[in-house]
């Protein structure tokens, strides 16, 4: 069960987080 | 069970013939600002807002391939299917973050309005040569990638409203070619940006209805386990399976439709911003698709139980039996409108490969046009390469489907290693972009036609890999351009 959680909870949410870190910190004008 | 089991009435058909009015409406209200130039017309003018090139970027990038095929994935593999969705997704989060902004600032400086324009600017090529290079499998990929597209519309729409596959695939042509004719690149994105609310919407209700019906998520989960544990397992699957579904991702930093919504944002700098909402975006589409094939799966548990024995078919299947009619015939048009947003973008970038590329930049050469007159034949250019598209969708089926094959992954090895090292190395020479675009084509079509080969990994795999050291080996044994420090100054530069 834990793996479905992953794959299918865990996963995507990890993939919009780090959309969010890359996206904020690479982002902008100096 | 047949297609006839689809419940379609009055409400459904009221609200296809509402999307299909509305892209027809944005046709015509897009067209005079496209009117006026090549970069309106081919780009928006590069004054494209962050929201919008966000959507237009994922939406052109998702076919009905996500709707059909991956939920059709997830119900016959289970879990595993998740693998088809994370390559592509990490990879366009990439190009918006590195590459996408890189680009932008390059060809926003250099006034490049197409990725050919952008290798001979790169490449200081003023012999043309690498334009040729990388027209020809742009034209040959989205043509026919655009005839597949209509015959898919055509398909949905005999399937869903008993229509003929000639009055299916003139429908679905007829209205792509208008808005796309009419309004050019914004009326393309501004499509997209309605194409995108739909297949979220689909994307989220259909789902989400499933589940209420079984009982809630981990009723789901359980039943899922009850019929097979492989189900719920995203690791059921081989190394080189695992491997080709990953690669998928290869495919986007090669296809043009893709590269040049990052080149039409008002300011490069906001696209690593911009790359959080298309990636949320994706995200959301993607894991629907995932849900529909699983919940599909606990609902039908058979293949048998579908019609035409097809797992493709649960989309539609499940959208007819759990949505009222309206919203059912919201979820038809947002098949539809992943065919759209794709096949407009393909079209015009066909067009501006012609126009831009062969007449204005080889023919004309040094010849002074006028922007009213290429922004015509922009749009004769449109009209008739979708003619050619719906003779192919017509008459060479088998043309159609062997090349298309071969459109994402294909463009995806053969010019995706290329950008991206036209991005980052100074060392990139146009011998060693035109071994790439011959290596990559070339590996794709031999490895998918050998089955031992293809059973082990997918063929876009080791055709970019291989297309990635031949430009990096052709490179390093020929002459760079001059003033590459320049070139890449103005990809850093920072506004």
């Amino acid at each position: 069960m834990f793996k479905a959680v992953f794959g299918l909870i865990i996963l995507p949410l990890s993939i919009i987080l780090l959309a969010f870190i890359f996206g904020w910190t690479k982002g902008g004008r100096r | 069970m047949n297609q006839a089991a689809y419940a379609v009435n009055n409400w459904t058909i009221a609200a296809f013939i509402l999307y299909l009015v509305t892209m027809v409406a944005i046709g015509m209200l897009t067209s005079r600002f496209s009117s006026t130039g090549l970069a309106e017309f081919f780009l928006g003018g590069r004054r494209m807002k962050s929201f919008v090139v966000a959507l237009a970027a994922v939406t052109s990038g998702r076919s009905a391939w996500l709707l059909i095929a991956v939920a059709g994935m997830a119900f016959t593999r289970g879990a595993s299917a998740v693998w088809t969705v994370v390559g592509y997704i990490l990879m366009e989060l990439f190009l918006f973050v590195g590459p996408g902004r890189r680009l932008r600032r390059f060809t926003g400086q250099m006034d490049d309005l197409t990725i050919p324009d952008f290798f001979s600017s790169r490449l200081a090529d003023t012999s043309h040569l690498v334009r040729v290079a990388t027209v020809i499998p742009i034209l040959i990929f989205m043509v026919s990638y655009v005839s597949a597209q209509f015959t898919a519309g055509a398909k949905t729409l005999a399937a869903s409203f008993q229509t003929s596959q000639t009055m299916g695939l003139l429908i679905t042509a007829g209205i792509v070619v208008f808005y796309t004719m009419m309004g050019g690149f914004l009326a393309v994105c501004l499509t997209d940006v309605v194409q995108a609310a739909l297949m979220i919407f689909a994307l989220i209700i259909l789902p989400v209805m499933a589940i209420i019906h079984l009982g809630g998520l981990s009723v789901l989960l359980r039943s899922l386990e009850a019929l097979n544990p492989a189900y719920l397992d995203p690791f059921a699957l081989s190394v080189g399976t695992m491997a080709g579904f990953l690669g998928i991702g290869f495919g986007s930093p090669g296809n043009p439709h893709i590269l040049n919504k990052h080149m039409s944002i008002d300011d490069p700098e906001k696209l690593p911003r911009t790359g959080i909402i298309a990636t949320v975006w994706n995200v959301v589409m993607a894991w629907g698709a995932i849900y529909i094939g699983l919940a599909g799966r606990v609902i039908y548990k058979e293949i048998g139980a579908l019609p035409n024995n097809d797992p493709e078919n649960i989309y539609p299947l499940l959208a007819s039996q759990h949505l009222h009619p309206f919203i059912y015939g919201l979820t038809i048009s947002a098949i539809f409108a992943a065919i759209m947003s794709t096949a407009d973008s393909q079209l015009l970038v066909a067009s501006s490969a012609v126009v831009r590329d062969i007449y204005q930049k080889i023919f004309a050469g040094q010849k002074p046009l006028s922007q009213k007159s290429l922004v015509l034949w922009s749009r004769v250019a449109t009209f008739i390469l979708s003619l050619v598209a719906l003779l192919m969708g017509f008459m060479a089926k088998r043309l159609v489907f062997y090349l298309v094959l071969f459109a994402w992954g294909g463009l995806g090895a053969a010019l995706g290693p290329a950008v991206l090292l036209a991005l980052y190395w100074r060392r990139l020479t146009k011998w060693g972009v035109i071994a790439g675009i011959l290596v990559g084509t070339a590996v794709e079509i031999i490895w998918s036609s050998v089955a031992t080969l293809k059973a082990m990994v997918s063929e876009w795999v080791p055709a970019t890999i291989l297309s990635f050291l031949v430009v990096i080996i052709i490179s390093l044994l020929t002459k760079p351009p001059e003033k590459t420090k320049e070139m890449l100054a103005i990809m850093e530069a920072r506004n």
